[in-house]
């Protein structure tokens, strides 16, 4: 018997030891209950610091930030109320406010969830007033973006609330955060933002806040978003806005010695203030629906159009670089070329031999088609000379990304022989069958930012930086690819007669009647034509008004390019608007008031509408 | 039996009595702490550790009373005792409070009674005589079988409360009482298969543990088959053939039996506990508090009165279930070692003690409150643990609750007062 009673004690000890050792486990090991202690009892309050604000570049402020309120609610704190008072005083229809209230039931009984964001200050304080009649709802307070100009909405961007795809992938990010969806605001996201701040609470079972956790100690700060000083003029945009009223296109304004951007418009635009009320999202849905107007459509940056006469300045230096031609070269014109069995067509007004320096200001087709024929069989081959001239344009930030500080863009298209290849079909073309590329139309295309690009290599005689919006992050420096040059490859030599012709063009060729005096201006216009295709037939549109230029000639400090669409000749309407521009810029003032009255009232909205009726304007 | 020498007070295992009151008075401070944070609002005469020290007292008063009894008295009326454990577990049936769905208290007064406390010490008394009867042999049939109805009919009166935990009290300590008293080893071990056929059947799908035994059978058949000589073979391969069968008869019994007999959540316990369903908020809640507190107590504790999990109230019945985890939080490994210590050796002092009596009625006594201890114990710590299923079983002395201290200090101070009258048997 005494055995089974050292049986027995036996056994007790082993119990013992058996406890021992889960205690061991549970206490002295690391383990995912000891993790789950520390955060059993904590909660985290998140400190969103505010967003960095964005100045232009006279240091105007462009976008800064806003108290804006959110509703939540903690449904195990909730007592029984009306839901159509609520939703009255909350500015929501009752329907959605309970199904929000049900999803946030559904999310947990005891937490938090938001049930509507976007309240400015006036719009919440009827809530707040009598928020005691409805326990268990909170309202805390956010930032929220405010514009200060009703223009560059392009360039700003906007914010939208964080979704629940964004949410679950970037852990920055929380329901109810804001996070920028376009522009600049989305570009520059990450910095603009900040970084949260963190306080820790303890907490009861209740998931009541008791106090502070370690006296504050572990908590972080908030690190607020750094603010961004910007290229653009202000002003200058807001002038350019009021310019193209009436008007669909786009204009670009660079300042050549650095690739600043001095404006970006597109028109039409919107007001960047309205994406920032509770209602934006009706906004937007408009918006995306005005397949007239498309304000969202960012031409200067996403459309693309065949350049017309001022890419013939690029033919022009590849063709000198190349050799196929020198300033001494004549090719005769008259009013225009036959070639296979077809005919070209000519406005330079001359029925004779042709010149590099006539060419240009006249704008002479035959010139530089035959130019472009020539560059192009001088390699041998065709499809060698194509692709040859296609990376020699390509040099000047033509046919693709020019790697600008936006989230969107073109490559426009430059067409190589790999393109005709597939295009034709292999070895069945020609520089014959291609050369409306030499005059800008053709399979050429580009956007307004990558002409404006093109002239700014132009002006600087043969380089150019990057275009790039952001002048100034706080106290960092800039980027280093807005500082690197990029060379055209064209000996600088070649530059000289074309920007005196392009000098011509405004003394006297085909913008003479744009000319300011006392301004040195240099330009190029442009008419592309432009067709639709409907009912399986090509229907001709009204041409692209295009318009480039710099000034003044030596040490230019500006440039722009024009885009109206459907404007006619370029001289008629990108021309002016151009030269406005740069009188504007450069001296301050408009002096031709009637020039700039005849732009103002140009209206081209008639055309557009029927464009997107389908009928023939 | 010759009366030796008179009864002196100092008879009384003074080591026993420190401990309990060790045990007792640390369990008042660990409720106190429990208190501060659960029940922040209540003065101390109304707050459980003030109840709790009320209670003591009174029961102290109870153990003094025990000590002016003559110890023979309670042999003697053993079976009178039984009968009204009996009589007050099947009125309890009756007329007893509902609470949380059993019926297991009296409210007298202000009061409340459990009979399965008290029971605990009665049933002990009762076997103590059956066991110590003349001519009885625990290993005959007949015999064995009277034990069984003894202790069974109490247990299944408490079945009917319904109150699972203290069945299992019951049956896990009358085994320790038996086993030391002679039960061959022949009946405990298919006990033991019986319980861990149970629990497999439980935790996997029966069929399956059913088809496992079925090969197993099948498998040691063969191995009898081949090694074991012709004459013994057939003898052994019926045993194990019948034996076979009824593991898998009993088997699908068992299953039966649990899905009918135990309320849903009663098995939801059992199947947490057994990691066959998984579960944070509900019955698993509670769980995973007790562990994550326990765990929160490192090695040295996050001290008295401290601890994020005993502040923030996370643990529910910390005063009651899961005093353990208040002790782990706030002392630590070190600390919570000492206290099973301590405990322990208070356990193996009363199984020494029992040991040594030479009054067999005595020793079954004593047996039965060693038993009955270390069963308590071991099922509250190791539930608190997660190593077994909720169960609602206080640690006796430490937990707060009048019912249980009385009745373990009237079991205690009984068996202390036959161990300190062991000087009149020498036989």
């Amino acid at each position: 018997m005494n055995n089974r009673f050292k049986l027995i004690v036996l056994f007790v000890v082993l119990l013992l030891l058996t406890v021992e050792a889960r205690l061991a486990y549970l206490q002295l090991l690391p383990n995912a209950y000891k993790k789950d202690a520390v955060l059993n009892a904590l909660t985290k309050e998140y400190i969103t610091p505010p967003r960095g604000f964005i100045y232009d570049r006279k240091g105007r402020l462009l976008a800064s930030n806003q108290p804006v309120y959110s509703v939540w609610i903690t449904p195990s704190a909730t007592r029984s109320f009306d839901t159509v008072r609520l939703a009255g005083l909350l500015q929501m229809e009752v329907n959605e406010l309970r199904h929000k209230i049900r999803r946030a039931y559904r999310y947990s009984r005891i937490k938090p969830s938001m049930i509507a964001n976007g309240y400015l200050k006036n719009d919440i304080a009827g809530f707040m007033a009598l928020r005691h009649e409805f326990p268990g709802f909170s309202v805390q307070r956010g930032h929220m973006r405010k514009y200060h100009t009703a223009h560059a909405a392009n360039v700003l961007g906007y914010l939208q609330e964080a979704g629940p795809g964004l949410v679950k992938k970037d852990p920055f990010y929380r329901q109810g955060d804001w996070v920028g969806v376009a522009g600049l605001e989305k570009y520059y996201e990450k910095i603009l933002r900040g970084r949260k701040g963190v306080r820790y609470f303890e907490r009861d079972k209740y998931n009541r806040i008791t106090r502070p956790y370690a006296k504050g100690r572990r908590d972080t700060a908030a690190i607020p978003g750094k603010d961004l000083h910007i290229s653009i003029d202000i002003e200058l945009q807001a002038f350019i806005d009021t310019l193209m009223q009436g008007k669909h296109g786009a204009v670009v304004v660079l300042d050549p010695a650095t690739g600043e951007v001095l404006a970006l418009v597109t028109a039409p635009s919107y007001d960047p203030e309205l994406l920032t009320r509770r209602d934006r999202n009706r906004f937007i849905g408009r918006w995306l629906k005005d397949k007239v107007n498309k304000p969202l459509f960012d031409r200067s940056l996403l459309g693309t159009y065949p350049p017309g006469s001022p890419f013939k300045l690029v033919n022009a230096l590849i063709g000198q670089q190349t050799g196929a031609i020198r300033p001494w070269t004549k090719y005769v014109c008259h009013h225009g070329f036959r070639y296979g069995n077809r005919f070209m067509h000519c406005h330079c007004g001359r029925d004779g031999p042709v010149n590099l320096s006539y060419a240009i200001p006249y704008s002479c087709n035959t010139y530089f088609s035959k130019t472009y024929l020539e560059i192009v069989n001088s390699f041998g081959s065709a499809p060698l000379g194509q692709q040859k001239w296609a990376d020699a344009v390509k040099r000047f930030g033509l046919g693709r990304y020019l790697g600008y500080d936006l989230p969107i863009g073109s490559k426009g298209n430059i067409p190589d022989s790999s393109y005709y290849h597939r295009y034709f079909g292999h070895r069945r073309w020609k520089a014959m069958n291609i050369i409306s590329n030499g005059i800008g139309q053709g399979q050429v295309l580009v956007t307004p930012i990558q002409l404006a690009n093109m002239t700014a290599a132009i002006a600087n005689r043969g380089w150019y930086y990057t275009p790039h919006f952001v002048r100034q992050i706080q106290d960092t420096v800039l980027p280093a690819r807005f500082r690197t040059k990029h060379f055209t490859g064209i000996d600088s030599v070649y530059f000289d007669p074309v920007i005196r012709g392009m000098r011509e063009v405004f003394t006297k060729g085909t913008a003479r009647y744009s000319e300011v005096p006392g301004l040195e201006i240099c330009g190029k216009t442009g008419t592309s034509q432009n067709f639709i295709r409907r009912d399986g037939k090509k229907i001709s549109l009204p041409d692209h008004s295009i318009f480039v230029a710099f000034a003044p000639m030596n040490h230019p400090r500006i440039v722009v390019s024009v885009f109206i669409e459907n404007g006619g000749y370029g001289a008629t309407l990108a021309g002016p608007i151009a030269t406005l521009i740069i009188e504007k810029f450069l001296q301050g003032r408009i002096t031709r008031t009637d020039l700039l009255e005849r732009v103002l009232q140009a209206d081209l909205t008639s055309i557009y509408q029927m464009k997107a009726n389908g009928s023939k304007p | 039996m010759v009366r030796s020498r008179e009864r002196h007070f100092w008879d009384y295992d003074w080591l026993s009595i420190l401990l309990f009151l060790l045990l007792a008075g640390f369990g008042i401070i660990m409720i106190a702490m429990v208190d501060r944070y659960h029940f922040p609002d209540t003065d101390f005469w109304h707050s459980h550790a003030g109840k709790q020290s009320l209670w003591l007292m009174v029961s102290l008063v109870f153990a003094g009373l025990i000590a002016l009894t003559q110890h023979r008295f309670f042999m003697r009326w053993s079976s009178v005792f039984y009968l009204v454990t009996l009589l007050l577990l099947a009125l309890v049936l009756v007329a007893g409070h509902k609470v949380s769905g059993a019926r297991s208290w009296f409210r007298v007064g202000g009061f409340g009674f459990q009979p399965a406390e008290t029971a605990k010490w009665m049933v002990s008394l009762g076997l103590a005589k059956l066991l110590t009867d003349r001519n009885f042999s625990i290993n005959r049939i007949v015999d064995f079988l009277k034990v069984l109805m003894l202790i069974g009919i109490p247990v299944g009166l408490i079945l009917l409360q319904p109150d699972m935990g203290t069945v299992l009290v019951f049956v896990a300590a009358f085994t320790i009482v038996l086993y030391r008293f002679g039960l061959k080893a022949q009946i405990l071990l298919p006990l033991l298969w019986a319980v861990f056929l149970f629990f497999l059947s439980v935790r996997y799908d029966y069929r399956f543990v059913m088809l496992a035994v079925g090969l197993l059978t099948l498998l040691v058949a063969l191995m009898i088959w081949i090694w074991v000589g012709k004459r013994q073979r057939m003898r052994l391969l019926l045993w194990v053939v019948i034996a076979g069968g009824l593991s898998m008869l009993w088997t699908r019994a068992g299953i039966f039996g649990f899905r009918q007999v135990l309320k849903p959540h009663q098995q939801q316990r059992i199947e947490i506990m057994l990691g066959k369903l998984k579960d944070e908020k509900g019955a698993g809640y509670h769980l995973r508090q007790s562990l994550i507190a326990i765990a929160n107590g490192g090695v040295e504790g996050r001290g008295l009165g401290r601890g994020s999990q005993l502040q923030g109230r996370f643990i529910p019945e910390q005063h009651t279930d899961y005093i353990f985890t208040a002790i782990a939080e706030q002392f630590g490994f070190i600390g919570a070692g000492i206290f099973m210590m301590l405990y322990v050796i208070f356990i193996i002092r009363l199984y020494f003690l029992a040991e040594r009596q030479k009054n067999g009625f005595a020793a079954v006594f004593g047996y039965g409150l060693a038993a009955f201890l270390t069963v308590h114990l071991f099922l509250n710590v190791l539930m608190t643990m997660g190593l077994f299923p909720t169960v609602g079983i206080p640690i006796p002395f430490v937990s707060y609750g009048g019912s249980s201290l009385w009745n373990f200090v009237i079991f205690l101070f009984l068996f202390l007062h036959f161990d300190a009258a062991r000087g009149e048997y020498l036989a």
